[in-house]
């Protein structure tokens, strides 16, 4: 039987995941940051670059990114 | 229970004087309190309002057209995304400041200080650049 009554690093999953989130969506600010300097702002470069393959991808792992690290924010405070 | 006449005399540094105007936090504090202000904003209200600017701008081109030149144009809105470009932008500086601090890069107090002024002014200019861009 496992018992947990003393010991630590209890919070390490919630901070470990914390920082690997937030690599992931700092590393996505910097890509659309760069897509959207250099392109023009109209509506069809704003939608053909939500609607490539990888940008979904990206968008989809920053969304959960997004609230695995607020999840842990509360876990961890 | 005594009488409520008999006041007690609080200790000079929990009044609310000296908590506003005596203890202050050092900078360090600043960003720390900032990080979780700003963390605490962009997850409410701002996921939602960017989930909505993203759904209008993406679904047609009226809706991108009435996001870009009508729905921008209004002063609380711009308000409204300079602070949210502000929470983002600190959120991000301050986010990496604490990479390094948890690498143990940057925990000397100067060099703390140092980093922790970087951070409020590269959040602030950040901030000034997209006002420029958005005005």
């Amino acid at each position: 039987m496992k018992r947990l009554v003393v010991g630590a690093h209890y919070g390490l999953r919630d901070w470990l995941a914390q920082r690997v989130t937030a690599a992931i969506m700092a590393l996505y600010t910097l890509i659309l940051a760069g897509v959207l300097l250099n392109g023009s702002f109209t509506y069809g470069a704003w939608k053909d670059l939500f609607a490539q393959g990888w940008m979904r991808v990206a968008t989809l792992l920053f969304a959960a990114s997004l609230a695995w690290h607020a999840g842990s924010a509360c876990a961890t405070s | 229970m005594a009488s409520a006449s008999a006041k007690k005399i609080r200790p000079k540094y929990l009044s609310l004087p000296a908590l506003l105007f005596e203890i202050r936090l050092p900078v360090p504090g600043w960003v720390s309190i900032l990080h979780r202000i700003s963390g605490a904003l962009l997850f409410f209200p701002f996921v939602a309002w960017v989930l909505y600017l993203l759904d209008t701008s993406l679904a047609s081109e009226q809706g991108f057209d009435y996001i870009r030149n009508r729905y921008f144009a209004l002063p609380l809105v711009k308000l409204g995304i300079l602070v949210f470009v502000w929470s983002y932008c600190h959120h991000f500086c301050a986010g990496i400041r604490y990479l390094f601090l948890d690498l143990d890069i940057g925990v000397e107090l100067k060099t703390a200080r140092l980093t922790s002024w970087i951070v409020i002014f590269a959040g602030l200019a950040l901030t000034a650049v997209f006002a420029a861009r958005l005005w």
